[in-house]
């Protein structure tokens, strides 16, 4: 038996429960240098390097003094000659005549150490490399928003203009069309970039299972009415319950989907947005969820390709047809849905039609959130313009941002513009002018918006002047940030013209009431 | 924001006395670590276990680099854990790199606390010869850093992220009893580097709360020249030296610790 364990060829060692060596195997003996007698009697510290002896003592002692066992745990031997034995130990702790000992068994794994080296080495490169790209894919959104806020912005002024030929309204139709095309590939890409680097913060709260239909079924209404196409909302008896989810982020992936079936949709054909119960079953328990699912009567979807539809920049057979779409908003989907802690999936029949659908926890009931701050965007802005001369101050640095703001401000006469082109000239401003609403960009030259406003706020002097933050680079958790902030209200860029107008109405009209 | 606090460090209250023990656990490992000494005073006293973000079954989530880019932020929950639970005359037990954790929330807030108790304290780990030996060079605490990463990311970091997320499912919690106490290598690897770099000589004057330092005979990580250096200058420290060896006598030795334990604070109720 003795021989058998000398022999073996792993290593062994047994000590006691204060790490007093009291046998140790020839093979592990010879791999450290050592004759085994050299080492009996000694503290199992004798062979462990300095960083080694920090490690058993915080982890592996630990380990088997809580749960008597340890495995597949790497660890660096010390040799006689100081140097270092890469080895995976297995051990347990157990009791014998009244006393603890501890046995561990050695494998060697230098060489596998050292794939296992580069393997990490070529991890952290990743990791490196997924957060540069997603930093430039960030930048890079920014800066493509930038330009197309002064696109977008003059084309909807332009098409409030009375006196338009209807070809010069096509024509802004177009660039509008194409702009705002071109602006929901941008935050898809940025989505993806996000997501991919584990950036993405959703806030999951209990949502009402009609309200995250309706809101995308409203917003969905209009493209339908376009393409003639019937959408419906097939009340069901889950319709009440709610669902674990990100307020705005469903409404995306619903939307989405609702978009979808409506422009693959065959002419005069239906979509059918509808909610459903599903128990998964599993050895140890139930697992109840709520199925939202849109159906259409398109023309389906061909089995080889089901699988592929949900990567980036897949547009099973749209490929360079007329129908507009990014090839991205199915792979944000999953990405959402999962992140979530849902299912999305689809099920198709060429010629008649696919149903996708998505699955969600189910929320406990009775603690559901207030409701998300929408604006009220049912309300159309009146054109006309507010009483009483009003003083507002635009902090931007960006050119034809600032006259983009003229131009819109031209449809509010009583509304004297002041621009500050730094944070520092912004604050020094609104001390010395105090003007009755200020708009602040989030990013400027010399300070951040977010710390210009924390002066503002308190400063004596401009403590109370509504602020509204406006910026392209519009994350859930920085529009919360802002309002606990103080912000008034939070505007994305690209600027919509009508929108905004109406928030400076309300605000206006709240000032002067 | 209360069950907050109480979910992210997965605070658990047992006994049947009223004076708040307050059990605070070292760098590796979780509140089980305590397992061997609570039992002792669940009778007398209202026994606090928690586990430091990162470790346990603490809320992962609720991970922050920057509040714990050094231990003022683990002070800071353990204030809020007092705050959430309203405790006063707090008695913190506090082992390894806790002991510092304790010292600084009983600096700001000096009238929670009544007593504290240090099981191998070491305010800096790293040598700054010829003044001062932590026991430790720079490059020890990096093989240290690579033994985990390798660990963890090798190994643990697999199976890992199941068991956190199914937290409810007894078997796989059971699957966690062959791995380490902190299963996220990028909070334990972080927790690694704000326990063993920080620097807290500066701290120990400035401590106000009578206190006991427990040293065993011999523990590579916290040595006795170490805790003789905190009782010289740490204000109102009585030290013990324990015949336990190694760095977690509340486990190798439970006896002789509860029994150290339980002698002070009589001699503090009562002196």
């Amino acid at each position: 038996m003795n021989e058998l364990l000398n022999t073996a060829p792993c290593g062994f060692l047994s000590c006691n429960d204060d790490g007093t060596i009291l046998v140790v195997n020839t093979t592990l003996a010879d791999w450290l240098g050592y004759a085994p007698e050299e080492l009996t009697g000694r503290s199992v510290e004798a062979i462990l390097s300095v960083g080694g002896r920090i490690f058993y003592q915080t982890h592996i002692s630990p380990l088997l003094k809580l749960h008597g066992r340890a495995e597949e745990i790497y660890f660096s031997l010390k040799a006689k000659n100081g140097a270092a034995v890469a080895v995976l130990t297995n051990a347990v702790r157990h009791e014998h005549a009244g006393a603890f000992t501890h046995d561990y068994v050695f494998l060697p794994m230098s060489q596998r150490r050292l794939y296992e080296d580069e393997l990490l080495q070529a991890k952290k490169i990743a990791e490196e490399a997924s957060q540069a790209k997603v930093r430039f894919m960030s930048m890079i959104s920014h800066e493509l928003r930038t330009p197309m806020n002064a696109i977008l912005g003059f084309a909807q002024l332009l098409k409030m203009d009375n006196k338009l030929e209807p070809l010069q309204v096509e024509s802004i139709d177009y660039i509008l069309g194409a702009g705002k095309h071109l602006l929901e590939l941008i935050n898809e890409v940025l989505d993806i970039a996000r997501i991919e680097a584990g950036q993405l913060n959703l806030t999951l709260t209990p949502m009402l299972a009609v309200d995250a239909m309706s809101e995308a079924f409203e917003m969905a209404q209009p493209l339908a009415v376009q393409a003639g196409i019937e959408l419906k909302m097939q009340p069901g008896p889950h319709d009440e319950r709610y669902v674990q989810a990100d307020r705005r982020r469903m409404r995306q992936v619903l939307l989405n989907l609702l978009a979808n079936a409506i422009k693959y949709n065959r002419p005069g054909g239906s979509v059918t947005l509808g909610c459903e119960r599903v128990i998964h079953e599993n050895n140890t328990q139930c697992n109840e969820r709520l199925r939202f699912v849109v159906s259409d009567t398109g023309l389906g979807i061909a089995p080889d390709s089901l699988d592929k539809i949900f990567e980036p920049f897949e547009r099973v057979g749209k490929e360079g047809g007329a129908i507009e779409g990014t090839g991205l908003g199915l792979a944000v989907c999953k990405r959402l849905v999962e992140a979530m802690d849902g299912h999305i999936g689809v099920h198709s029949i060429e010629g008649e039609g696919s149903r996708f659908w998505v699955e969600l926890p189910v929320a406990p009931h009775g603690d559901e959130p207030d409701a998300e701050r929408v604006l009220d965007e049912a309300a159309p802005a009146t054109g006309e313009a507010h009483g009483a001369t009003t003083h507002l101050l635009y902090v931007e640095d960006n050119a034809s941002n600032i006259t983009l703001m003229q131009h819109i401000l031209t449809h509010r006469p009583a509304v004297h513009l002041t621009t500050a082109h730094s944070g520092a000239a912004g604050l020094e401003m609104a001390q010395d002018n105090r003007p009755d609403l200020i708009l602040l960009d989030v990013q400027l030259p010399d300070i951040t918006g977010s710390e210009v406003l924390d002066r503002l706020r308190s400063d004596q002097r401009t403590h109370d002047i509504p602020v509204v933050m406006l910026s392209a680079d519009a994350t859930p958790a920085q529009i919360t940030r802002l309002l606990e902030q103080g912000a008034h209200d939070y505007l994305t860029k690209p600027i919509e013209v009508e929108k905004f107008l109406r928030v400076l109405d309300a605000l206006l009209e709240e000032q002067t009431a | 924001m209360v069950t907050d606090v109480l979910t992210r460090n997965n605070v658990r209250v047992i006994g049947r006395g009223t004076q708040p023990l307050l059990f605070a656990h070292g760098f590796g490992c979780d509140q089980n670590m305590w397992r061997f000494l609570t039992p002792a005073f669940e009778e007398d006293y209202r026994v606090i276990l928690f586990d430091y973000v990162g470790s346990g079954r603490s809320d992962l989530g609720a991970f922050d680099r920057e509040r714990y880019g050094d231990l003022q932020g683990y002070a800071q929950d353990v204030l809020e854990i007092c705050d959430a639970l309203q405790l006063e005359r707090v008695v913190f037990v506090g082992h390894s790199v806790s002991c510092m954790i304790g010292l600084l929330a009983s600096i700001r807030q000096p009238q929670l606390f009544e007593r504290l108790v240090l099981i191998g304290p070491s305010p800096c780990y790293v040598n700054h010869p010829p003044d001062y030996m932590g026991g430790f060079e720079y490059s020890d605490i990096e093989e240290l850093l690579g033994m985990m990463e390798a660990n963890y990311i090798g190994w643990a970091s697999f199976f890992a992220p199941a068991v956190m997320q199914n937290a409810a499912q007894p078997e796989l919690t059971e699957e966690l009893e062959g791995s380490f106490c902190s299963t996220d290598p990028k909070t334990a690897l972080h927790f690694a580097k704000t326990t063993f770099f920080a620097d807290n000589r500066g701290d120990l004057p400035q401590g106000r709360v009578p206190s006991l330092i427990m040293q065993c005979a011999e523990d590579i990580i916290a040595p006795l020249a170490v805790g003789q250096y905190v009782h010289r200058h740490l204000p109102h420290s009585t030290f013990h030296l324990l015949n336990a060896t190694g760095h977690c006598p509340h486990m190798s030795h439970p006896e002789e610790t509860i029994d150290v334990i339980r002698q002070y604070l009589r001699t503090a109720a009562t002196g």
